[in-house]
């Protein structure tokens, strides 16, 4: 590499073309020196140095040159631990520091960027030639957990091209999640320089909730023993409280006052006794004495509590959810009497505000671990929400629980139940064949853009909603303002174009439109085309806004039976003359009128829009009572009678292609198509059962008073139920280092130990996504009737359920759910920072190691601390980047001047001492003095022109040739072929010349001097030739004239 | 070369245009400048929805976050104030009157705000509350004042009308009505007033702008709905040039169209689009002292100035 100017550098990258250089040139010169020696021995030195040249550049040229800029400039990154490890009073500092070092040792040029890192990185300010002071952490992350290995990643692919890279690490080196290491040797690949400041702390006197040990099940009267772990690292005064939480109510079980805590691990033990089957979360928080407390950050009081749970299962225990409070107490009464416990829940309204009345449905899988069967009795799916819906379709498939749909008007398809994981549950399908169906719905949707937040957001969710909610042989439209009235797909079939079209609601923009009007006469226009439409409904979102519609308009609407319903998201506070608008167009056209307070409420709002008018899946007769079929009995109707009693009602649904669904019951109408009344399967770990006419109130008035009324349900009940555990097998779950162990210990009622067992294990993590498959969990034999599995990764707070099924070389079966609680993250049990990992990291990329430097009152000052840390030097281990720019063609380009100024040098001799005499003419000229004549150069010019003269008249005499005399040519008149030099022109066009002009010597050579009289001249024998056989030519020609033709 | 193919291209482009298109689209089409940046910060932009010039050439915008900021003629910011009560929809009219006063139609607070150029509250109009008795307001969307200082609020929602207060902001008079027939209005969005004391009113919903006398009788009205010049789509704002001619911002068309006074089309700017030259739903236009026409490009949360 060759040196040159400040960054600037010349590199070849194929220099063996270079050889050609020292191989051409000395021949070259050789040859060039011989074959030019006619040139003088200036210009041959110049030729033969171009000539070289041309040579060198062309080697040059295939060497592949490349010029190399250097870019001295640096950017440093600073990662900033943000989590919750860190001290708060530290935090202060840590950024002093920041700011202290960019504003010390940045050099122009230089740009400082900084990372805030948690369970998450974020870029807090890019790198930029730093201006902004950092006063505090604007970008929202998660700071329960530190991974320190994204946050280097992160910084790497910040980092601009064009310089020098490094990153200062300011963190305690407690990480919980990824691999900073890793990071910090790639980081080492892209020659990136890790330097750290570790933040030092020890918790002297933290204390430690650890855990809460209690069995995970507990039978009926037993006294449950529980073992509250604490650890302390110095001995610790304080109250343990501990309560009780079961049904969503929490109560104080224990209070132990005065609590000596020794240095370690301190266990008390509570003795509780449980009387009632249920669900119970145990909950021990350790309150240290008021001073004790004082001393420490209020968050690092998350790790003073813990809790665990633990269940006691009585008789079988059904959670039974409907539509309307009290609808389906026949059924519940028939259960109870066949000993199963029931809970009901009535299910709220969907209203403008959000789900309105009815009571709280489960959220968690905790809440749901008592029952042992789930019945949905004729309540519709927007009374759910997504995260509901599937956790009762993973309760049946991962945790064994029993999934019974009873039928009614807001039940299976009726009920918006299509494409919903509960569909996916149960064994029938809620869609059906397009020819079964009795009359379609129309819907359009008009869209206006809504000012709440997310506005555009929303719509797209409600209108997609809608969408999914409607069957495919319904219709649906969808207008908006795309700056003016447009259809975003115009009214027809849902069918297969439903893809398309919730593709095209992904990218619609509802703009703000003016007027109504236009919008619901496009919608009425498209409606009433639509004549095999059995309901017409338009829905409206706005925020009321435009201008209302017409009356006209309106009765047009009302004439031609579209219903409209409105729906106002209330951009505008509380707006009456909107909510007028809005109010007053559904209740002229009979729809309904939804004032949205929280957004969330939209979809389902939407859902039941869709689900009113969507309502040909019901099948009411005629004829208006008839008898369903008991086609065999399967194993929940076993011992009941074939005779069933007449239904007047079902909702239409079609059996799942498997081959375990059983369909025991069907009803013969309508005809012509197998209508499932009774079918049920297995799902997983669980089972589950349709039963598509209703349990009594409308459609199967008469089996309230069957006699076999409470029979069939308890046993179609029964059957669904969460299978029993029979086995004596022990689960035990213990969480250690991030990850859950699963320890099982199977004995048989003879205690020997039960081998081989096979298991299907299913976690469930509180941080699961919606609609993930359960994860499962394997289980190997470790030892006779031991058998042991670890779920990975177990850091998120909050509760983990293990549901295992099992099966026995002998056919026994059953199923094991338990659970364990992670009460606060691990961020919370680091007592100390870590510096060796960040030091590791400094090692591995040649950084620095920082350590803080005290202010007088002892505590970490930023300031000095970046005094002393330069985190912008130059280190030869920091590569500044270099960029490469080709100049071959630079070369090729100057060779090919050099070797037009080589064939110049050859072929152009200038005469200098003419130009010199010219140049001092000129001047002599511009001083208005006279130029001297150029005599001698004329003098010259003539003896050389006479010298070649005569040169080629003794040429000429050589060649001569006789010729025959001819007259010379006529003075006057007659027109000749040629004149004379010298002579007179004939053409009025020719200038005259003079006598001076037509001086001897001013021709050029041959005619020097005149020739004499007598004396002939080449040209004059040419002429009498040629003039002669004219002459003959004439007399030819005169001949031939006169003779007869 | 990609770049030097688009040059090229570009350059065949231009020079074809005025042939293809006809000279009309390819000389209207051009902003002298486009300026305004998305966002929240002062001196940004929120979909701003309404616009006037003071006699210094200084452009007074209102956008949805409630403010109302104040940038020189290029688009520098200069200062901003906010309206008393916030909501996430700005004042829909502004004006800065004859005095040099900025009135606001706060829309959504039902009432006229005066304040002067540096956004101290001088009085307002309509007690704030929703109604459609005299002197109450649903939704002002504009207000100007007449040679006599008089003023003149447009609103719409339950009364589409025009209602008149004197200079202390004592109700007068008022006239329209909601409807499709001379004289009534759906959503009168913008007013405007000549040194005649005509008063012109971008009749919106009606696709046409009427002119009416102080005392609220009809002198003409012209306009119907289309695409084709001369035809109005959804006439937001309205203002008149130093040449004494009408600018209308049509909303659904996305383009400004000047006419005669007596409604006829002197030609039209710009497209529906996101380029330069191209609007995004605009709400207002304002015309400086050079007679050149900044349009609120609203969704596209910019202004682009152009010259007739």
């Amino acid at each position: 590499m060759l040196d040159s100017l400040g960054t600037l550098r010349l590199t070849f990258l194929e220099p063996w073309w270079l050889l050609l250089i020292p191989v051409l040139l000395p021949p070259l010169v050789l040859l060039s020196a011989r074959s030019l020696s006619g040139l003088g021995s200036v210009r041959r030195l110049i030729a033969i140095l171009l000539r070289g040249s041309v040579v060198t550049l062309l080697a040059l040229a295939l060497a592949d040159p490349q010029l190399v800029r250097r870019n001295e400039s640096l950017t440093t990154i600073f990662l900033l631990d943000a989590s919750r490890s860190i001290p708060g009073d530290l935090q202060g500092p840590m950024l002093d520091f920041i700011n202290r070092a960019v504003g010390q040792h940045q050099r122009p040029g230089d740009r400082a960027g900084v990372v805030v890192f948690g369970k998450e990185s974020k870029v807090e300010s890019p790198p930029a030639p730093y201006t902004e002071t950092l006063t505090g952490i604007q970008s929202t992350i998660d700071t329960e957990y530190t991974d320190l290995g994204s946050a280097l990643k992160l910084a790497l692919a910040t980092f601009p091209d064009d310089s020098a890279r490094r990153i200062v690490v300011v963190s305690d080196g407690n990480e919980n999640r990824g691999s900073a290491y890793e990071q910090a040797l790639a980081a080492a690949g892209l020659d990136v320089q890790i330097d750290v400041l570790p933040v030092d702390y020890v918790y002297d006197r933290e204390i430690l909730v650890e855990k809460i040990a209690l069995p995970p099940d507990v039978k009926k009267g037993e006294t449950v023993n529980i073992n509250v772990v604490v650890r302390a690292s110095a001995p610790a005064r304080g109250r343990l409280e501990v309560y009780q939480e079961a049904d969503n109510s929490t109560i104080p079980i224990d209070t132990l006052d005065d609590v000596q805590l020794q240095r370690g691990v301190n266990v008390f033990r509570i003795k509780q006794d449980i009387t009632d089957p249920n669900f119970y979360t145990y909950l021990a928080q350790f309150i240290p004495e008021e001073d004790l407390r004082r001393g420490y950050r209020a968050d690092r009081a998350m790790n003073n509590m813990a809790e665990a749970f633990t269940q006691y299962r009585g008789e079988a225990n059904v959670l039974l959810i409907e539509g309307t409070a009290n609808e389906h107490e026949s059924l519940v009464e028939a259960l109870r009497s066949k000993e199963l416990a029931v809970t009901t829940l009535a299910a709220g309204d969907v209203t403008g505000a959000g789900l309105v009345g009815g009571d709280p449905l489960p959220t968690d899988l905790s809440e749901l671990q008592k029952f042992d069967a789930i019945i949905l009795a004729n309540v519709p799916k927007d009374a759910f929400t997504d995260q509901q819906q599937d956790l009762i379709s993973t309760a049946v498939q991962d945790q064994g629980i029993g999934l019974i749909m009873v039928g009614g008007d807001r039940s299976f398809g009726a009920g918006g139940w299509m494409n919903t994981p509960i569909e996916k549950a149960l064994p029938v399908d809620m869609q059906i064949p397009s020819l079964k169906v009795k009359g379609k719905a129309a819907m359009v949707m008009i869209m206006h853009a809504s000012e709440i937040p997310e506005g555009n957001y929303w719509q797209a969710v409600v209108a997609q909603e809608a969408l999914k909610t409607l069957s495919s042989y319904d219709y649906a439209g969808l207008t908006y303002w795309s700056g003016q009235e447009a259809w975003l797909f115009t009214l027809r079939e849902i069918g297969p174009s439903k893809p398309a079209m919730l593709r095209a609601i992904d990218r619609m923009t509802p703009g703000d439109a003016p007027d109504f009007n236009p919008l619901l006469v496009m919608a009425l226009r498209g409606l009433r085309q639509k004549t095999d439409a059995m309901s017409k409904h338009i829905v409206v979102i706005s925020d009321g806004d435009p201008a209302a519609p017409t009356a006209q308009v309106v009765n047009q609407l009302k004439a031609a039976k579209i219903t409209v319903t409105t729906v106002l998201t209330a951009a505008h506070g509380n707006d009456l003359r909107s909510l007028q608008v809005m109010q007053q167009l559904a209740e002229a056209t009979n729809g309904r009128f939804y004032n949205v307070t929280n957004p969330k409420a939209l979809p389902r709002i939407y859902q039941k829009e869709a689900r009113l008018i969507s309502r040909p899946l019901i099948f009411e007769g005629p004829p208006p009572a008839w008898t369903p079929t008991m086609v065999y009995q399967s194993e929940p109707l076993l011992g009941l009678p074939q005779d069933l009693p007449p239904i007047s009602g079902l909702v239409l649904s079609s059996v799942k292609e498997n081959e375990l669904v059983e369909v025991p019951i069907v009803s013969p109408n309508p005809t012509g198509q197998l209508n499932p009344v009774l079918a049920h399967w297995n799902y997983g770990l669980g089972r589950s059962v349709a039963f598509t006419s209703d349990a009594g109130q409308k459609w199967a008035t008469q089996w309230a008073g069957w006699e076999n009324y409470s029979a069939f349900w308890s046993q179609v009940v029964r059957w669904a139920l969460r299978p029993v555990d029979r086995g004596n097998l022990t689960v035990s779950l213990r969480r250690e280092e991030g990850r859950i162990k699963v320890v099982v210990d199977a004995v048989d009622a003879e205690n020997d130990f039960l081998n081989f067992l096979q298991f299907q294990g299913i976690v469930n993590r509180p941080n699961r996504e919606l609609n993930a498959p359960g994860e499962s969990v394997e289980l190997v034999q470790v030892a006779p009737g031991k058998y042991e599995g670890t779920v990975e990764n177990a850091e998120a707070r909050g509760n983990y359920f293990v549901t295992l099924g099992y099966r026995g070389p002998d056919g026994a079966q059953g199923v094991l759910t338990t659970g364990l609680s992670v009460p606060y993250s691990d961020e919370y049990r680091d007592l100390r920072s870590n510096p060796v990992l960040l030091e590791s990291l400094a090692d591995a990329t040649g950084g620095e190691v920082f350590s803080w430097i005290n202010s007088p009152d002892g505590r970490p000052s930023g300031e000095r601390t970046a005094a002393r840390a330069d985190v912008f030097r130059r280190d030869p281990n920091v590569q500044p980047p270099r960029t490469y720019r080709p100049i071959w063609h630079w070369m090729l380009f100057t060779a090919a001047i050099v070797f037009v100024g080589d064939v110049g040098v050859r072929r152009i001799a200038p005469d200098f001492a003419r130009m010199r005499r010219n140049v001092a003419d000129a001047l002599r000229t511009l001083r208005g003095q006279e130029v001297a004549p150029r005599d001698e150069y004329i003098e010259k010019l003539r003896s050389r022109k006479r010298e070649v003269g005569e040169q080629i008249d003794r040429s000429r005499g050589a060649t001569r040739f006789e010729a025959p005399d001819v007259p010379p040519p006529p003075s006057t008149g007659a027109s000749r072929p040629t004149a004379d030099p010298g002579s007179r022109p004939d053409r009025p066009g020719d200038r005259p010349r003079s006598a001076g002009e037509a001086r001897p010597g001013s021709g050029l050579g041959v005619d020097a001097t005149p020739p004499k009289p007598g004396e002939e001249t080449y040209t004059n024998r040419l002429l009498k030739a040629k003039k002669k056989v004219w002459e003959e030519r004439d007399q030819d020609r005169g001949k031939d004239q006169d003779s007869p033709r | 070369m990609p770049s030097r193919r688009r040059f090229l291209g570009s350059l065949l482009a231009s020079a074809a245009t005025p042939w293809v298109s006809g000279c009309d689209l390819g000389r209207e089409s051009y902003p002298e400048l486009v300026w305004g940046v998305h966002g929240t910060k002062p001196g940004w932009l929120q979909k701003p929805r309404v616009a006037a010039f003071d006699a210094d050439d200084h452009l007074y915008i209102a956008d949805l976050t409630d403010r109302i900021q104040v940038f020189d003629r290029d688009g520098t910011f200069l200062r901003h104030w906010r309206t008393p009560d916030l909501n996430i929809d700005g004042p829909s009219g502004l004006t800065v009157d004859r005095l040099g006063r900025v009135l606001v139609a706060d829309t959504h607070f039902y009432r006229v705000l005066v304040y002067d150029r540096y956004g101290t509250l001088l009085f307002q109009i309509g007690d704030g509350v929703q109604g459609s008795t005299p002197g109450r307001f649903d939704y002002p969307t504009d207000v100007v004042i007449d040679r006599d200082g008089c003023f003149y609020v447009s609103e719409y929602g339950e009364n589409d009308r025009i209602q008149v207060f004197s200079p202390e902001g004592e109700w007068l008079r008022q006239w329209g009505g909601h409807g499709h027939r001379p004289g009534q209005f759906v959503r009168p969005a913008a007013l405007d007033i000549d040194e005649d004391d005509r008063l012109y009113v971008a009749d919106a919903c009606n696709h046409r702008i009427q002119i009416f006398d102080t005392r609220g009788e009809l002198i003409d009205l012209w306009g119907s709905r289309g695409s084709e010049p001369g035809q109005i789509n959804y006439a937001y704002d309205v203002a008149i040039g130093p040449d004494g001619h009408l600018c209308v911002c049509e909303y659904a068309n996305s383009r400004v169209q000047k006419f005669t006074k007596d409604g006829r089309s002197l030609g039209t700017w710009g497209r529906p689009g996101r380029g330069p030259g191209e609007l995004n739903n605009p709400w207002a236009l304002a015309v400086d002292s050079l007679g050149a026409v900044s349009v609120i490009d609203s969704n596209n949360h910019r202004v682009q100035r152009f010259r007739f």
